[in-house]
């Protein structure tokens, strides 16, 4: 009798998994085909269907696609999931649930660097090209996590990094608002344009490096399972059964800003994707084991954003709305409403 | 007489500043040594430094043959499980998901449990009563059942040694009782040696096999538990005023 | 200036055009008409190239074949291939080839609109970066809500299906673009030629007219051209030449109540010298070319412009004011300034920046203000006098 209720538990409990997986398996297909389908030009689906299939290249209908809507998608994809990690892998460390990618102060850092570029670059006359402004805003990013991890080397408390964090973020901030004084008008609108992230003009080498830095990080994510589950009883029980807590400690930033880092490099800051994913699927399966919240945080984030960024694109076309606004819009009810519900129940 | 843990001239502190020294213990194995003494006397820091928490000061501490000192997390993760003060707060964990961290050293790469750690799952389960909490929310059980949870999590590492920081702390005595009759059957029947810290004096004379007693930045005693819970010893760990002892413990 | 050189040009022009057909004309009827008749780019001599009297920021070579080669300073070069002929063999990879007349242009830069209104080479724009209300042009806005014009996103965000879709010929862009290299290079890997186009760095206000003649050429209305330019070019011949002594203070008050005026190498400033007045700020910015605005700290300010002889108030950016209440609403200072209480505040009419095809007339304007050569009045054609 007993062993019936508990084998009810457990089939009950994949049964949410199995559920949870093809729910975000459909709603992925769903948005890479209207992604795919919609646009400023109409392309049927059925055309478009063997555009990506058969390969016509030279007409309008291919090249829109293979240049335009599928880099952009896959764009979304990757950055999304890699947000959406990087979000999980902070609240789980941080154990604080509006703990999110760019709480660590990356954004800013980042922000900083393309800033430093744009005034003393660009308005000296001299151009640069996109791959420049990627790197710069990837050093930028690192810089500040480099700063956090020192940080996190010597200190025992984590509510001492969320400290440090918020402070280099706004170090960051302020440094740039002094370089800003020195700005042109314009390069302060495309300072602002750049904050407020965007997927659009992203082409298949953009796509081929950020593919190859979120996969391998998201595959050191994975591989963490084990010991993000023993860190869930805090540091000190992690540390009984063997976790080496300072080594944990720095991967679980490094991976976390090396994400956080790639998405702002390519699309500037995308907000509330890597706060609201995570609760998001953990309140679906019920569940914050690792090996099962993993996976589905990447690929609930790429659909958070592919949704995001089909709404940002198409709403007022042909102008576009910031990718930040539209993930902020969906993100933060989300979170209140499940931070609402928590308090209820506590 | 082999002695299966042992402390060597051990100071421990923070910072390097140590707060209780020369600390000299042997016990063998199987056996139950507790802590007593005064709030702040470094029970605590004394219990974090023998599992590699904290590090020591000065001194050797021996798990087994080798000291600690020799011993990679790794290892120490096979050999000692601990059972501390704070309460984990895990969202969305069952405690059966808790009890499973237990098997952490002995899964493979994620940590995926296989049949023979569910059965040692269900047994540390059952060996502290708890069996019926295995699919229960974590952050629904009791105080008592709480702790009992924290206990078979611990039993599940199948440790030689199980380090217990004030383990019946607010819990009542239905509950706190269980807890040591567990720990003296997991001494007696499964030969694992257990060493925590313990207010309550009755419990300590109850089910130790020694007794440490520590004041004043040093031990003052190290015996048996009829030695140690006499008048004077108590009297004198505790700075009791005349007449006290009996008061208290006249019955016991 | 050589006026005879300037009729010359336009006929040579045509002569060579018409030689080039020629050419054309016997090759494919001895029976080459498969291959490409243009010869190798390298062995192509320059037979002459466009007389510009102040524009400094492009210069333009005409090719034995027929081809104008436009060198735009830091933006690199555009082969402008004749109707119906054949572009040369073997190009070297940085020149962009755009075929006459260039049709299906993405506009993302708005101060050369006018220029394409003057030369009424609208039809060739089919996408702009501005949207419909934002343009003060008449016929930009008609065109516009018509559907002739599409709003295609702005530079930093161009929607790159409709731009592929409607086979855009050529985006015209500011070198705000630079800021965004990311769109700059998907809009070349998408196929679309792109031309950052410098008007805005003349110097010379009138250099910034000259450039109708390289949207003529790209056009085909180099004759119209031509003609537009040497027009205003008579309005500035005709001023006197004397400085007329006057210091003019040319600024706008910012909504977060800094003053704002032109650095003393731009073009607006240029333009009062031209009109025989002195500018106040004479030594704003770093050096000579100092291009665009600066905030002023306020004593500055006061101290520059507190005795200039006239006020020209800039409406462009924060909006018109007519009275002297207005005036004195953004700044309670200026009660104190000599042109103030005089009564010589004039007002620039809000389209100033978009007209650039009547600078001529617009340092007129301002020279008649300076020598007070207006009889009772209060309006000109870009200025008018507060009450």
């Amino acid at each position: 009798m007993r062993m019936k209720a508990k084998k009810a538990a457990n089939d009950s409990k994949r049964v949410r998994y199995a559920v949870a997986t093809l729910v975000l398996l459909l709603l992925f297909t769903a948005l890479v085909i209207l992604n795919i389908g919609i646009g400023s030009v109409n392309i049927s689906v059925r055309d478009a269907l063997s555009a990506i299939f058969k390969g016509n290249p030279g007409t309008i209908e291919h090249d829109i696609l293979w240049k335009v809507r599928l880099p952009r998608m896959a764009a979304g994809m990757i950055l999304g999931g890699a947000l959406a990690l990087s979000g999980f892998l902070l609240q789980t460390f941080f154990n604080n649930p509006i703990a999110g990618p760019f709480v660590l102060g990356i954004s800013s850092g980042a922000k900083l660097t393309v800033a430093l570029v744009m005034v003393f670059v660009l308005s000296r006359g001299s151009t640069v090209n996109s791959a420049t402004m990627i790197a710069s805003a990837f050093v930028g990013a690192l810089a500040s996590m480099g700063f956090v991890l020192l940080i996190a080397r010597r200190v025992r408390r984590v509510s001492v990094l969320i400290i440090s964090g918020v402070m280099i973020g706004y170090i960051c901030s302020a440094i740039t608002d002094f370089v800003i004084t020195f700005a042109s008008d314009e390069s302060i609108v495309n300072l602002h344009h750049w904050s407020q992230g965007s997927f659009s003009g992203t082409s298949w080498s953009d796509v081929r490096i950020m593919a190859a830095v979120v996969l391998i990080a998201s595959v050191f994510v994975f591989l963490l399972s084990k010991p993000i589950g023993a860190y869930q009883l805090g540091e000190s029980y992690a540390e009984s059964v063997g976790v080496n807590i300072k080594a944990f400690r720095i991967l679980l930033v490094l991976l976390s800003s090396i994400l956080c880092a790639c998405v702002t490099a390519f699309a500037g800051p995308v907000s509330f994707v890597g706060v609201a994913v995570p609760h998001l699927i953990k309140a679906f399966t019920k569940t914050a084991k690792p090996i099962i919240v993993i996976p589905l945080c990447f690929l609930g984030g790429a659909v958070f954003c592919l949704g995001c960024d089909l709404i940002a694109r198409t709403i007022y076309a042909p102008v576009e709305m910031s990718i930040s606004s539209v993930s902020s819009l969906f993100g933060a009810p989300v979170v209140i409403y499940i931070m609402a519900r928590k308090a209820g129940r506590d | 007489m082999e002695y299966f843990f042992q402390t060597e001239q051990l100071a421990v502190g923070y910072d390097g500043k140590p707060i209780v020294k020369n600390i000299e213990a042997s016990i063998q194995k199987g056996q139950i040594l507790s802590l007593i003494g005064p709030n702040g006397s470094g029970k605590s820091t004394i219990l974090k430094s023998i599992t590699k928490q904290l590090k020591t000061i000065g001194g050797v501490v021996r798990i087994g043959s080798n000291s600690i000192e020799d011993t990679s997390l790794r290892e120490l993760s096979r050999l000692a499980a601990v059972v501390l003060t704070e309460r984990p707060k895990p969202e969305l964990m069952t405690c059966g998901d808790v009890v499973a961290v237990g098997r952490y050293p002995y899964t493979g790469m994620l940590g995926i449990l296989s049949e023979k750690d569910r059965e040692k799952i269900s047994d540390a389960l059952r060996i502290v009563g708890a069996l019926e909490l295995k699919d229960r929310s974590f952050s629904e059980v009791s105080d008592g059942q709480l702790q009992r949870v924290m206990l078979a999590r611990a039993i599940c590492q199948e440790p030689e040694i199980i380090v217990l920081d004030e383990p019946t702390s607010f819990l009542d005595i239905r509950y706190a009782v269980e807890i040591l009759d567990i720990l003296r059957h997991m001494a007696l029947e499964r030969g694992v040696t257990v060493v925590m810290s313990l207010h309550e004096l009755g419990y300590a004379k109850r089910v130790s096999d020694l007794v440490m007693c520590v004041k004043d930045g040093h031990v003052l005693y190290l015996d048996t538990p009829e030695i140690i819970f006499t008048k004077d010893v108590i009297s004198r760990l505790y700075d009791l005023p005349a007449g006290i002892y009996e008061q208290l413990f006249g019955g016991l | 200036m050589n006026t005879s050189c300037v009729l010359i040009r336009p006929q040579l022009n045509n002569m060579l055009k018409k030689l080039s057909l020629l050419l054309i004309l016997i090759v494919s009827l001895s029976g080459c008409v498969s291959e490409p008749t243009g010869k190798n780019f390298d062995d192509l001599e320059v037979v002459g190239s466009m007389d510009l009297k102040y524009a400094q920021q492009f210069s333009v070579e005409y090719l034995a074949d027929g081809c104008s080669l436009i060198s735009i300073n830091e933006s690199g070069r555009v082969l402008v291939v004749p109707v119906g002929q054949e572009p040369p063999l073997n190009i070297d990879e940085d020149i962009t080839v755009l075929r006459q007349p260039v049709e299906n242009i993405y506009l993302a830069a708005t101060s050369v609109m006018c220029l394409f209104d003057a030369l009424d080479a609208l039809g060739h724009i089919t996408m702009s970066g501005t949207k419909a209300e934002d343009w003060y042009i008449e016929n930009a806005r008609t065109a516009m809500e018509s559907g002739d014009i599409v709003y295609a996103g702005k530079y930093s965000a161009p929607d790159y299906e409709m731009l592929m879709a409607k086979d855009c010929g050529l985006a015209i862009e500011s070198t705000m673009i630079y800021h965004t290299p990311a769109v700059k290079e998907k809009l070349e890997s998408l196929g679309i030629p792109v031309m950052v186009e410098r008007s805005s760095y003349e110097q010379h206000p009138l250099g910034r007219t000259e450039w109708i003649k390289l949207y003529g050429l790209l056009t085909g209305n180099e004759d119209l051209a031509e003609g537009l330019f040497d027009a205003q070019a008579a309005y500035l011949d005709d001023i006197p030449a004397d400085n007329t002594g006057k210091t003019v203070a040319f600024f706008y008050i910012s909504s977060s109540g800094s003053a704002v005026a032109r650095k003393s190498g731009d073009y607006a400033v240029k333009m009062i010298e031209l009109a025989g007045g002195n500018y106040v700020f004479a030594d704003l910015g770093d050096s000579g070319s100092a291009t665009g605005s600066a905030n002023l700290e306020m004593e500055r300010f006061y101290a520059g412009a507190k005795d200039a002889d006239i006020i020209i108030y800039n409406s462009s950016i924060d909006g018109e004011v007519h009275t002297f209440d207005e005036l004195l609403a953004k700044s309670h200072l200026l009660a104190d300034f000599k042109a103030v209480r005089n009564g010589d505040v004039w007002c620039t009419s809000k389209n100033l920046f978009q007209e650039t095809t009547e600078f001529g007339l617009m340092i007129s304007d301002m020279n008649r203000i300076f020598t007070g050569d207006l009889g009772d009045l209060t309006q000109l054609n870009f200025y008018y006098k507060l009450r």
